[in-house]
């Protein structure tokens, strides 16, 4: 009986281990990989710097995966930065988590337990991470990009949400494609616009509300076209919807819908003369597909990286001008929000209105345009706002 | 109500209900041997991912066809035989699968490709669409039935097929007694496992038919969680065809229709969420008023 | 009679857990012949035939075809040696035609295709040639019993069967139907088909059958040329005792209308009106017994009657409330008892003990001061009912599954009985339990009746109305169409005419009911 006991329990402690082997079996080979990877970039300074100034700021950056295309690999291109610039002061230390988002609260835990100054993550999965752990760890700074803390109800004086303007890239997107819909390459004279959106919230809003007063603030003739998949991957419907946009005269669709937004690049390219425009990384790059590539106008993005170079450059002069202990948003005037301004984009409205588009963003950045938030808006404001009343 | 004068309204229709189709098709092969299969969505979700792997690495569109069938199809018959010879309850059995493929098939995807989300670093094939000689010359209708993909015309090609041999065919009548009543046709020979065996393969060939038009017909490439739903919305269209595969046909493009209005209402600047109601809001009250067809049928019949 | 055609020599089925169902049975039938198989409910028959149509696997013995040993590795084998059988439960596909249900695994073609008119053709040059009428056309779940039992006869001999084997055919049929039934086959027998006839009513063996073989408790105790026994004998036999079906029943007083059922409305999920405006009455002291072909509305005003289903319209009046108001436990709070047409489904709890299943009505009277179960007052009930109404069990805590049918009937017929109420509802009280058991419970039923308690008793049974019955009621289609109150002097005819809608009583006498 006990021999049969034993081997059942071995059996099933074996059976567990595969199971934990094959569910975590990225994470494992990063956990080794990733911080090789910052030690080449750092290790000789890293020395260095232990040397002359003692101890070096340490900063880990937890990420699901570095090479996303998207907004996780910008915060990781970031933090290379960093250390590059701050090779005695800075010791970066990059986590990949993975994919499972069940396993992020460990490695937060990990990362403030092994001594981290500063522990930065993106996205809104980690809103209750960024929320219960720093009140354990009082000592250690925190910063979440890309979604905000509530801290009316929480005491979080060492943690900083990190937004970006998104309406501010979306006017810029806005104003490219009211540049684009009337030009001679576009698929017709119509003055439509489309935009497809994964779920009406106020991160995706924002694009949109941009997007509609840069498209007017260019020709205030300019109709919009929205549509919202209903999640972030029903792939086909996206495209259908921007097929029935296309129907309707919309030659360039702004997508702002997650995996979803690729139907609507396929869509885009399948017809002569209709362009699309990526969002959060360069689409133009990250299309291999050289039909969706071509179709892929500019992207909207959000430059976490040049953010995280202000913060920190920041921080080293004088850790108080961070504003830890509230949401901070990002923008323009920081280049943590932009557009892609490449050949392709060049090529589609031609460079009277390149120089035009990089116009806009320089009034921008000085404030002498200054674009609606979605979050200070009620949605009747907004769909007025899109309707262009 | 201009959009309903937009011929690419009506040729989304068609688009929308496709994979509903093969969905529904599926649905009913097994329904009519007695077997409620809930598989539908992971066979998709399988089918659909295979085929974009397979036809972007051996850059042929036909190899990539068969390799997503041939997954799809293989996957369902794992889920038979998990019903029907472990006799797992089919509900429990369907719905472990689904999960399985939705998280294994990301899986694949990241093995393979280092992805998660997207077949973007894959260039894979699709199917061609077809213009229909004659038809494509007719005004109006040929706007909306030509020019469609290979697929879609083989989905409401296979629902009359399917429709025949369920109705005039030896292996019909075989699916039907088996549905029926097992006993009935043990008692008379015919071998209730082969012929469930038999239906569960032809709905899995099915189902994969409907996963490798998502991902190489209808778009392009493979997204995850892109068959969203579809797989299940045929259960409810399976029940509103009563195991009729004309009355299927129907039933997706009624699907579709409700798409179509919720994707045009939306330029319309209607509720989003309103909107994404209408196609499963319109299944819904098709299924009762059939029921209620049926019902009032069946009493007519009782008073002859 | 021809040579013989089938002989089983030692047949002998142990199941895996041990049960021996039939041990050393020996019997042969000739070309031509009807034979009987007669026994008791677990005797061993079903067992038996099942071996012989290939279902089950033999254990030890042989059977012997044309004087060849054969083995059935399935029934798909049986039939190809030419032996069919008509099961009980009908083998057909509701949605399919008749000719379609016909020719089911062995259809003609045309190409790809079924060929229907062939099909037809052949449906009704055998129905033809054989004198069983069918509508080869019509959808199986259209057509009567009777008909679809000739289909069932119909497909063994399309299939080639030259031994068919009839379970219980009558169970479900009207006299008359019987009637037309028992001719077909005696015409069968002339063209030499050899039929093996299983059934409980012995008069009918008597009537139709050449000769019988008699099991009993898994063995076969002797075959026997009908002519040469009396139906006494044979159930002698059966039981290993006399058994008289027949009962002197007390001289009792008829009393007033107790329950009143009061134009009564129901129609069925599938939109058949199944209680058509039924009204009838119960006087106290009576024993009502309900006639009528299944399936015309007996069970769903029985099941309205306890509280089961819910009527459309009407009411039941009893003791001044509106039974169809109230819930199954007030209806048995006011004096009803019920003992249920399906022991298993819906009569007892088969995975539960005896002992749960006998005093689960009685629950309420065995609580302590704390309400709680007072398990020394159960196990006194349980232990006198299971004496009293002699239910054979190896203890209170088996499972009632465990026991025969007839056992099972008997533990709830005691559940029922001991509940003091004024009225029993009674919906096939012996339904396929054996002879010695049926005995019983109709004694137990005229005891009751001893007692001025009043019942009401739906069967298929004419007989057993006929002997229990103070008064019968004939239901067709959902309304009373007939009221016979010397129920000595009617008969099976007579009943058969009413089931059948041939006849129908004047309205007056109706209203009286």
């Amino acid at each position: 009986m006990k021999k049969l006991l034993n081997k059942v329990v071995s059996v099933a402690l074996a059976g567990a281990m595969v199971l934990s082997m094959t569910a975590c079996g990225s994470s494992a080979s990063t956990a080794e990989t990733a911080p090789a990877e910052s030690a080449a970039a750092g290790t000789e300074a890293a020395a260095e710097t232990t040397a002359a100034t003692g101890d070096p700021l340490k900063i880990t950056l937890c990420v699901g995966r570095t090479n996303d295309m998207s907004f996780q690999q910008s915060a990781y291109e970031g933090v290379m930065k960093v250390q590059e610039l701050y090779p005695d002061q800075v010791e970066v230390n990059v986590v990949e988590m993975t994919d499972d988002t069940t396993k992020w609260e460990a490695a937060f835990y990990d990362a403030a337990d092994a001594g981290a100054d500063i522990i930065m993550g993106t996205g809104f999965q980690n809103l209750d991470n960024f929320t219960n752990i720093p009140q354990e760890y009082p000592d250690t700074k925190f910063i979440l990009f890309d979604q905000g803390l509530d801290f009316e109800a929480n005491e979080l004086p060492n943690v900083m949400g990190v937004l970006f303007d998104s309406n501010q890239s979306g006017f810029l997107a806005g104003a490219v494609a009211a540049y684009y819909t009337q030009n001679e390459n576009a698929a017709n004279p119509d003055k439509t616009l489309g935009f497809v959106g994964a779920m009406e919230i106020v991160t995706i809003t924002d694009f949109l509300v941009g997007y509609a007063e840069g498209a007017r603030y260019v020709d205030p003739d300019m109709q919009i076209k929205t549509a919202y998949v209903g999640d972030f991957v029903d792939t086909a419907k996206a495209k259908d919807q921007s097929k029935a946009q296309i129907a309707d005269g919309a030659d360039i669709i702004f997508q702002v819908a997650g995996g979803a937004g690729t139907g609507v690049i396929e869509a885009a390219s399948e017809v002569d003369g209709v362009m699309a425009i990526g969002v959060d990384a360069d689409q133009y790059e990250t299309m291999e597909d050289p039909a969706l590539k071509e179709a892929v106008i500019t992207s909207s993005l959000k430059r976490l990286d040049n953010a995280i170079v202000k913060i920190i450059g920041d921080y080293l002069a004088d850790p108080a001008s961070v504003g830890f202990g509230s949401n901070v948003t990002y923008g323009m005037e920081d280049d943590a929000v932009g557009i892609v301004f490449n050949d392709k984009l060049t090529e589609s409205i031609g460079e009277e209105n390149v120089a035009n588009v990089q116009a806009i963003l320089e009034k921008i950045k000085s404030g002498e345009i200054t674009v609606d938030k979605a979050s200070e808006l009620t949605s009747d404001e907004i769909n007025a706002i899109v309707a262009g009343e | 109500m201009e959009m309903f004068l937009k011929l690419d309204f009506w040729f989304t229709v068609f688009r929308c209900a496709t994979p509903v189709l093969f969905a529904t098709m599926a649905a009913m092969i097994a329904d009519r041997s007695g077997i409620l299969n809930l598989g539908m969505e992971g066979a998709m979700a399988i089918a659909s991912l295979s085929g974009v792997l397979a036809s972007g690495f051996s850059g042929n569109l036909l190899v990539g066809g068969f390799v997503g069938l041939f997954c799809g199809t293989l996957f369902t018959m794992i889920l038979a035989y998990f019903i029907m010879n472990m006799k797992a309850n089919q509900v429990i059995a369907g719905i472990a699968m689904n999960l399985a493929a939705s998280g294994g098939s990301i899986f694949a995807l990241y093995s393979i490709t280092g992805d998660k989300n997207t077949s973007n670093s894959i260039q894979s094939k699709a199917f061609p669409s077809v213009e229909i000689p004659v038809l494509k010359d007719i005004p109006v209708l040929g706007d909306i039935l030509s020019g469609h993909n290979v697929l879609t015309y083989l989905a409401f090609i296979l629902a009359i097929v399917l429709f025949i041999v369920l109705k005039k065919t030896k292996f019909g009548f075989k699916v039907r007694a088996v549905g029926e009543s097992p006993e009935a046709a043990e008692s008379v020979g015919i071998k209730v496992h082969r012929v469930r065996y038999q239906t569960m393969f032809l709905s899995g060939l099915l189902a994969s038919f409907g996963g490798i038009y998502m991902s190489m017909g209808y778009i392009n490439r493979w997204t995850a969680g892109m068959i969203a739903g579809r797989g299940y919305i045929a259960l409810a269209t399976n029940a509103m065809a009563a195991g009729n595969s004309l009355l299927g046909m129907f039933a997706s493009l009624l699907y579709g229709f409700g798409s179509s209005i919720a994707i045009y209402l939306q330029n319309m600047n209607m509720d989003p969420y309103m909107v994404t109601m209408i196609p499963y809001l319109a299944i819904i009250v098709f299924y009762v008023l059939f029921s209620l067809y049926y019902r009032h049928k069946n009493k007519q019949h009782e008073s002859l | 009679m021809g040579k013989e055609i089938l002989r089983v020599e030692n047949l002998t089925k142990i199941y895996p857990g041990g049960t021996v169902a039939n041990y050393k049975i020996n019997f042969s039938a000739d070309e031509g012949e009807i034979h009987a198989l007669v026994g008791e409910n677990g005797a061993g028959k079903s067992t038996l035939m099942k071996m012989l149509f290939g279902i089950e696997e033999v254990t030890d013995g042989k059977i012997f075809l044309r004087g060849e040993e054969i083995h059935f590795a399935n029934s798909t084998d049986a039939i190809a040696h030419g032996i069919g059988m008509v099961q009980q439960h009908m083998m057909l596909v509701p949605s399919l035609t008749v000719a379609e249900n016909l020719v089911l695994g062995i259809e003609h073609t045309t190409g790809l295709f079924v060929d229907k008119k062939q099909n037809v053709k052949d449906t009704e040059e055998i129905s033809e040639k054989y004198n069983l009428k069918v509508d080869a056309d019509k959808l199986v779940r259209d057509i009567s019993i009777g008909m679809k039992q000739k289909l069932e006869i119909l497909k063994t001999m399309y299939r080639g069967a030259k031994i068919i084997i009839l379970d219980e055919p009558t169970a479900v049929l009207a006299p008359q139907e019987t009637e037309e039934l028992f001719e077909q086959l005696l015409n069968l027998k002339k063209d030499g088909y050899t039929i093996l006839f299983i059934s409980h009513k012995l008069n009918e063996v008597k009537y139709l059958c050449d000769r019988l073989t008699v099991l009993k408790d898994g063995k076969s105790i002797g075959t026997y040329n009908v002519s040469d026994v009396t139906v006494e004998e044979i159930s002698n036999l059966m039981v290993g005792r006399d058994i008289t079906l027949s009962y002197d029943k007390d001289e009792t007083e008829i009393g007033d209308k107790i329950l009143t059922v009061d134009h009564l409305n129901f129609v069925d999920k599938f939109g058949t009106k199944k209680l058509d405006d039924l009204s009838f009455s119960l006087r106290s002291g009576e024993v009502l017994g309900i006639a009528g072909i299944e399936g015309n509305g007996q069970k769903e005003a029985m099941e309205i009657l306890t509280g089961n289903m819910k009527c459309d319209s009407g009411s039941i009046q009893f003791k001044g409330k509106d039974l169809t108001k109230l819930t199954i436990g007030k209806i048995r709070d006011t004096g009803i008892a019920h003992v249920p047409e399906d022991r298993n489904l819906d009569g007892s709890a088969p995975q539960m003990s005896v002992r749960d299943n006998i005093s689960a009505a009685s629950l309420k009277k065995f609580t302590n001061k704390f309400k709680l179960l007072d398990q020394k007052k159960i196990d006194e009930y349980c232990e006198e009912s299971v004496e009293k109404f002699k239910v054979k069990t190896s203890g209170l805590n088996s499972m009632i599954k465990s026991l025969s049918g007839g056992n099972v009937q008997k533990a709830i017929v005691a559940r029922e009985f001991t509940q003091d109420a004024d009225v029993i509802v009674l919906n096939q009280p012996t339904r396929g339990v054996d002879v010695g058991a049926m005995e019983f419970i109709h004694k137990k039923i005229l005891e009751m009746r001893s007692q001025k308690k009043s019942m009401v008793m739906v069967s298929a049974d004419l007989a057993e109305l006929q002997a229990l019955s103070d008064r019968i009621i004939v239901f067709y289609k959902g309304k009373v169409v007939g009221v016979i109150d010397d129920v000595k002097q009617t008969t099976d005819k007579e009943l058969g005419l009413y089931m059948l809608g041939l006849k129908q009583d004047s309205k007056e006498k109706l209203m009286e009911a």
